[in-house]
């Protein structure tokens, strides 16, 4: 018992080296995701301000000590805000995500499972046309059905992203039942309902792992654009879309209100590309070319 | 019959599948969506005479199947509908703005998949090099910054502050080409720069397996110089699986112009898409999915057919991708 | 070294002297060749032995430089080609090309990845063709057809249309051998040529190579793990062993009086008709040495039953001559 744990923890280890191993902006970029995580779980304690609070007597004033960002044209404080803004993002993204990949995996054991049945056309059909129209169009149409609000918002997100965990299970599990250890358990009589939920199931989650972080950049993005246009994240509420589009009036006044939450953006999708990327290489580097 | 008109058959048949499920979803929008759409459309102050006349009008007071058999009909019958809102013929609505949207989104896409292809076989052939960092950190670049942030930045510096291009609107090409161009330079170049990314990355990464691959090793031994080998042996072979990706660019495409028409103000189909989301104009909105759809359905057919031709293994043999 | 009795009035055609290839990895430098010495003479057939693993595929690669660089280098030696040194052309060099099929040939292991999937078989043979002989395409595809013809392709004009995923294993690696037909080359190198295909057809393209190489008077090196495959045909085999030739000698010594414990190994699990039913295979114990570090004793010791003091002390023994061919033994030398 405590032999196989111990082997368990060297793995966990030596994946991790593993995947540290891969240079200076793997670290970098695992560092920014965990900067931000520290920044929205710790933002209230981290800043004295309301994000919210509207403080015409300190409307667009510069970066100093108080407000290390300055303060927008309500006198609130740019640093809080983006502080509370990657809170809502990532809670957003992430719980997307996580809603999408559970969907997304399930619909796509069952195709390639099930090959040939009425359900794998279906489902395969389904993932052509949602992926016929751009995600964002996807998220729109969603919303008009589900309203705006934080959960509106999530569930719209999480829908345009269950196609790409459909694909990609469907593709490493067809290409697992040709497995010979698949048909040794199909031959020794193993229910189907246990080869798809013990083996094919567990062997095609390094990939959807992946995906998952590949995705998480992509919500983000779709997120900030959402609320960029005022259909994502709502006022009075901080995002970093929000505050592009509140900010750009003000570009050549008070640059940083617009510079500071594009530049967050980039950060932290970028991070989460390159973590995605890293995590691939390490995991399964044959999937390098289909995420 | 030969296995290409097979493979041609069969993607046909699935190209009119997703269609037809388009056209249901689309059919879906206005029935299904919460509150009342036809009230939403006229506006709240119409009395509940005019709601009432409104809903005859859009059939939507006969029983569902019929209901489906006269949007199907309308719609081979290349009739799209009224906007109530617009208070105009829907296909005239897009007849006016689709070619603003081609005349943006034909030379993205074109830059993109030369670019992105020129790009990725440099990297590959090039690899560790300078060239490759500095591309490779491009790609990764601009799968990270937000397009809306960067319209924004190029908006106000190359048109306000520097004044070089102008900042906002169109112009179409048979008024003034010249002005239209300079109208497209931003634009285009922002719309394209994600399927560029995209399609250089999925070109480096294919030419980088191909070039380890025994055949290329055979070639070699052979003494077949080494230009042959990367430019035509291996890119040949890493470009057919790019036609795939490349088809995963057209959604993009309309994506990105949805966003790009938005911030320079360019009366496309883009924008709207926009506009009618915030007008609730449902009666638009479904014609546009279903027109986005066809339109993305009929390229990736076209470049499903392209792929066909081009591999010999699905030219000649049996079975399909 | 001397010429041997059974060379006499035959002239060498490549000699390879002190050969080392090392591959550069994360986890360090791999000595995949140790300074390997061999030689082939004109109208020969060579034998390289060994286990996969022992080197003797990049010491191949290396006379016509394809090793992959990076991983690989070529650290030190000499490949004369009629006395041309080969390793100081550039790699990439016009000069090193034009040897590249024209004078050495190889055939590789895998018929099945080793032609271009997208290009048609003729397109792939009269590139090459053209590549070395300043003829017209019309002429490439007539010299092109008449050497798929002498590697016994049935109907080669058709074949020329041909995709390679259209063809069976066997039929491929026919195409491959008359890639090497079609450019004359004076030396054909075979690297496993038929471990890749079912046994039924394995001897069937030994002994079209065969043919080829005694038609067109060329030299021929087999590198194979299989001592029972080129006990047959060789005039030659050197022996090889964590990336050093081990032992070396006339097919016909080497067989009947092997020297070196690993020799003597390998033949011991070579299935034989002659032996006693009852009597098992043997197999070597151990596995072979990891290359991270050049060995600084003879590499065999972990392995070798007669393993004694001098092996573990004495360092890598060198190449001597006994009993009528080559072998790197301390025993052996002790004895003497």
């Amino acid at each position: 018992m405590t032999g196989k744990k111990t082997r368990e923890q060297s793995a966990a280890v030596q994946f991790i080296r593993r995947f540290f191993s891969r240079g200076i902006i793997v670290k970098a970029a695992t560092a920014i995701v965990l900067l931000f995580l520290v920044g929205m779980i710790l933002g209230p304690v981290l800043t004295p301000y309301d994000p919210n609070a509207i403080n015409l007597r300190e409307f667009l004033s510069e970066p100093s000590w108080k407000h290390w960002l300055g303060t927008d044209v309500q006198g609130r404080d740019v640093m809080t805000r983006i502080l509370y803004g990657a809170r809502v993002s990532l809670v957003a993204c992430f719980f997307a995500c996580l809603g999408s990949a559970v969907v997304g995996i399930a619909l796509g054991l069952i195709a390639a499972y099930w090959q040939g049945s009425i359900w794998e056309t279906l489902i395969m059909r389904y993932v052509d046309f949602q992926m016929s129209l751009p995600a964002m169009l996807i998220t729109i149409i969603a919303g008009l059905f589900l309203g705006y609000g934080l959960v509106a918002l999530i569930i719209a997100m999480g829908i345009g992203y269950i196609p790409s965990y459909i694909r990609l299970i469907y593709s490493v599990v067809i290409q697992l039942k040709e497995s010979d250890y698949v048909v040794a358990l199909r031959l020794a009589n193993v229910k189907s309902i246990q080869i798809v939920f013990k083996h094919l199931l567990l062997n095609s989650i390094p990939s959807a792992i992946v995906m998952f972080a590949m995705n998480l950049g992509k919500a983000v993005m779709l997120e900030s654009t959402l609320s960029f246009l005022g259909i994502g994240i709502q006022a009075p509420q901080a995002s970093w879309g929000t505050m592009v589009s509140d900010g750009y009036e003000y570009i050549f006044r008070r640059p940083v209100l617009c510079l500071a939450p594009g530049i967050c953006i980039t950060l932290l999708v970028i991070s989460f590309n390159i973590i995605g990327d890293s995590l691939r290489d390490t995991l399964d580097p044959r999937l390098r070319g289909r995420i | 019959m030969n296995s290409l008109t097979r493979y041609i058959l069969k993607r046909i048949l699935i190209a009119f599948f997703i269609i037809v499920l388009a056209g249901v979803f689309a059919f879906c929008v206005i029935r299904f969506v919460p509150g009342d759409p036809v009230r939403a459309m006229i506006g709240s102050d119409a009395d509940e005479a005019a709601v009432e006349a409104a809903r005859r009008s859009l059939n939507l007071d006969k029983p569902l199947f019929t209901q489906m058999q006269l949007w199907f009909g309308n719609i081979l019958n290349g009739n799209l509908g009224r906007s109530l809102v617009l208070n105009d013929s829907i296909n005239r609505i897009f007849a006016a703005r689709i070619p603003t949207t081609l005349s943006l989104s034909i030379p993205a896409f074109t830059i993109a998949i030369v670019f992105g292809i020129f790009f990725g076989t440099i990297c590959a052939t090039h690899r560790g090099s300078l060239i490759d960092q500095v591309l490779t950190v491009y790609i990764a670049g601009t799968n990270g910054v937000p397009i809306f942030w960067l319209a924004i930045l190029l908006m106000n510096l190359l048109g306000t502050k520097l004044g070089w291009l102008p900042v906002i609107g169109y112009v179409k090409p048979s008024e003034d080409l010249w002005q239209w161009f300079l109208h497209a330079i931003m634009p285009v170049a922002l719309i394209s720069l994600q399927p560029l990314a995209a399609v250089a990355r999925q070109v480096r990464t294919n030419m980088l397996e191909v070039i380890s691959q025994d055949y290329i090793r055979t070639a070699r031994a052979y003494g077949v110089s080494e230009t042959r080998i990367k430019y035509e042996y291996a890119l040949r072979n890493a470009l057919i699986p790019v036609i795939t990706v490349v088809g995963l660019q057209v959604p993009t495409i309309i994506g990105g112009s949805m966003l790009i028409e938005v911030c320079f103000s360019i009366a496309g189909m883009g924008r709207l898409i926009m506009t009618s989301v915030s007008n609730t104009d449902y009666l638009v909105i479904q014609a546009l999915v279903l027109f986005i759809s066809v339109v993305v359905v009929l390229c990736n057919l076209l470049l499903d057919i392209v792929y066909g031709l081009i591999d010999p293994r699905i030219r000649l043999s049996s079975g399909g991708k | 070294m001397p010429v041997e009795k059974h060379e006499a009035g035959k002239e060498r055609l490549l000699e390879v002297n002190d050969l080392h290839v090392s591959f550069f990895t994360p986890a360090g430098e791999v000595h995949a060749v140790n300074g390997v010495t061999y030689h082939v003479n004109q109208e020969e057939v060579v034998a390289i032995v060994g286990e996969s693993g022992c080197g003797k595929s990049v010491t191949q690669m290396s006379v016509i430089q394809l090793v992959q660089t990076p991983p690989g280098k070529i650290i030190k030696g000499e490949v004369l080609f009629q006395g041309k040194d080969l390793l100081k052309l550039d790699r990439n060099s016009k000069e090193m090309r034009r040897y590249r099929g024209a004078e050495i040939s190889m055939i590789f292991q895998e018929p099945m990845t080793s032609l271009n999937p997208v290009f048609t078989i003729g397109k792939q043979m009269t590139d090459i063709i053209r590549t070395h002989q300043k003829v017209s395409k019309k002429e490439a595809v007539r010299i092109a057809v008449s050497a798929l013809e002498s590697v016994g392709i049935p109907e080669p004009e058709a074949r020329m249309k041909n995709y390679p995923f259209e063809l069976s294993g066997g039929m491929r690696q026919r195409v491959l051998i008359a890639f090497s037909v079609a450019c004359h080359a004076k030396l054909i190198i075979a690297d496993e040529p038929t471990t890749a295909l079912d046994v039924t057809t394995q001897a069937q393209v030994m002994e079209v190579l065969l043919g080829i190489v005694r038609e067109y008077r060329s030299s021929l090196v087999v590198v194979t793990h299989n001592l029972g495959l080129v006990s047959r045909y060789a005039d030659r085999i050197y022996v090889m062993y964590a990336g050093r030739v081990i032992e070396s000698g006339t097919t016909e010594e080497l067989l009947v009086h092997p020297l070196h414990p690993y020799t003597q190994g390998l033949l011991n699990s070579v299935p034989r008709l002659e032996n006693d039913k009852n009597s098992d295979l043997e197999p070597i114990d151990g596995a072979p040495p990891n290359l991270l570090e050049a060995p600084a004793c003879c590499a065999f010791a972990p392995r070798c039953p007669f393993v004694c003091e001098l092996c573990r002390t004495q360092g890598q023994p060198e190449l001597r001559k006994a009993a009528g061919h080559y072998v790197a033994c301390h025993r052996l030398n002790k004895e003497e």
